[in-house]
């Protein structure tokens, strides 16, 4: 009897991954199991890697259609850490027009990644009508930004030196009213995520992210600052707007869900703000000749930090270029969230994570 | 360019964050040709960036900052698969294939 239930209870390898309904992306868990519960894991990557580092040195004005395809849900941001390093390496000051316009959206793409991020959650807990309604809020926000670059995905909207395209007078009022009402009715959703007896079920306690082991993995953006850790980017570059930081004490994955919720909260507030101030003046700074020199440039993006590292010596080829994605730390700190829960509870916690794996292997 | 050693700046850095909160943000490793390589290390305090830069040679073994800092692991890992380097301790293989030639080094193909 005693061998019998030894036998039962041996470990087993269980590969979670790289294709399975719950990753939007190819990514490879080996879990160690002993009966249902996790005592190990293993994270493979290098199902995607496309060799964006070296493709994106061969033509400095060409890269920036390249940069913007790293990642399809925080394309801007990409776009945007590129011009902004380039503007660097020239001197350009970009107008403030071209400074608000690229918040509104940055801001706007970070509601279409956190309802993408909180939808999937939902998705994965197997609440498919909460699902459904963050996705219809989701696709107001998609029409919104199309509306304004003609582009729902990537917005082609940047340019080095500012902005191509402006926003009316017409659009603006729109952007503002899309705002009250998507706040309107995102705040029920929130309470839904907030109080909901089956969402805290599947999520609270699970996948727990201790601060000491965050910093530990260095990780970022709402991973971080669900497990305390107080750090956004936009307090140092959204000066002049009111903003302050989401920061939760758990570390589950309740935690990275309701500081998703209440940022979307925050960038509707941001947009809002930015829409209604908007100032006059030029759209783009042209700008001559060939980059030189190196910069570090950092955003807050939808997943955490994003940084782009630029060398030129004053070609068009440029020397290095490194980009350090949010996802790269996050999703290794799944080995760190994942010992301990049931097997049941693996796609919650990749999910809590907001693992985008263009962005980790680019 | 500071001529600093990598054993050396690995030490500094994993001083910097025992004596105070700081996070590695990322180590950028560059081939400057001739099989002189560069590392810079960046770091986050308080909000603010530090780099610290180091010199090697592509075929030494370099000193390793992931028993100090769990989170260097797969930097160090994503370097020697595109740059080529190696770090004590530590195995490739993170994105790339055993084999690949390492991408981002400038005289070999490719490059």
């Amino acid at each position: 009897m005693i061998k019998e239930r030894d036998e039962m209870s041996r470990t087993t390898i269980i590969p979670f991954g790289p294709q399975h309904p719950a990753f939007l992306e190819p990514l490879n868990l080996s879990l160690k199991l002993s009966e249902e519960t996790v005592i190990g894991a293993e994270i493979n990557y290098g199902y995607n890697h496309r060799g964006l580092e070296k493709a994106l040195t061969s033509d400095f004005r060409r890269s920036i259609y390249m940069c913007e395809r790293v990642c399809g849900i925080c394309s801007f941001f990409h776009s945007t850490a590129y011009c902004q390093s380039l503007e660097s390496l020239f001197q350009v000051q970009v107008p403030e027009r071209a400074r608000y316009i690229r918040t509104i959206m940055m801001e706007s793409q970070r509601l279409t990644s956190h309802l993408l991020a909180l939808g999937h959650t939902a998705e994965a807990i197997g609440f498919e009508s909460l699902f459904m309604q963050l996705f219809r809020e989701r696709e107001s926000i998609m029409r919104m930004v199309n509306d304004i670059s003609g582009n729902r995905v990537h917005y082609s909207m940047n340019a080095i030196g500012g902005v191509r395209r402006d926003i009316s007078a017409q659009q603006r009022s729109d952007i503002v009213s899309r705002m009250d009402g998507l706040e309107v009715r995102f705040e029920e959703l929130a309470k839904i995520f907030e109080k909901d007896p089956t969402i805290r079920a599947r999520t609270v306690g699970k996948g727990v992210l201790t601060p000491e082991i965050a910093r530990s993995y260095g990780v970022v953006g709402p991973v971080a600052r669900a497990s305390g850790i107080a750090q956004d980017l936009r307090e140092t570059y959204c000066q002049g707007l009111s903003f302050r930081p989401v920061v939760r004490e758990e570390g589950d994955a309740y935690a990275r869900s309701m500081v998703r919720v209440e940022e979307i909260l925050r960038s509707i507030d941001l947009i809002r703000q930015t829409a209604s101030e908007l100032p006059g003046g030029a759209l783009n700074i042209p700008f001559r000749g060939r980059p030189t020199g190196e910069t570090f440039t950092r955003l807050e993006a939808p997943r955490g930090e994003l940084l782009y590292y630029v060398r030129a010596k004053g070609t068009t080829d440029l020397e290095r270029i490194k980009i350090k994605t949010p996802a790269f730390v996050n999703v290794a700190a799944l080995s760190a969230m994942v010992p301990g829960c049931e097997m049941a509870d693996i796609p919650v916690i990749t999910v809590s994570v907001d693992p985008c794996i263009c962005c980790t292997e680019r | 360019m500071s001529g600093r050693s990598n054993t050396e700046t690995v030490a500094r850095v994993a001083a910097m964050m025992r004596e105070k909160e700081t996070r590695l943000v990322t180590i950028v490793a560059a081939d400057e040709g001739g099989g002189e390589m560069e590392l810079i290390y960046v770091l986050d305090r308080d909000g603010e960036l530090i780099t610290l830069r180091a010199r090697g040679r592509r075929d030494e073994e370099l000193e390793s900052l992931s028993p100090a800092y769990k989170g260097a692991e797969n930097m160090e890992r994503e370097i020697i698969d595109l740059v080529g380097l190696s770090f004590h301790g530590v195995r490739g293989g993170l994105f790339l294939g055993p084999g690949d030639d390492p991408p981002l080094r400038k005289d070999d193909k490719g490059a």
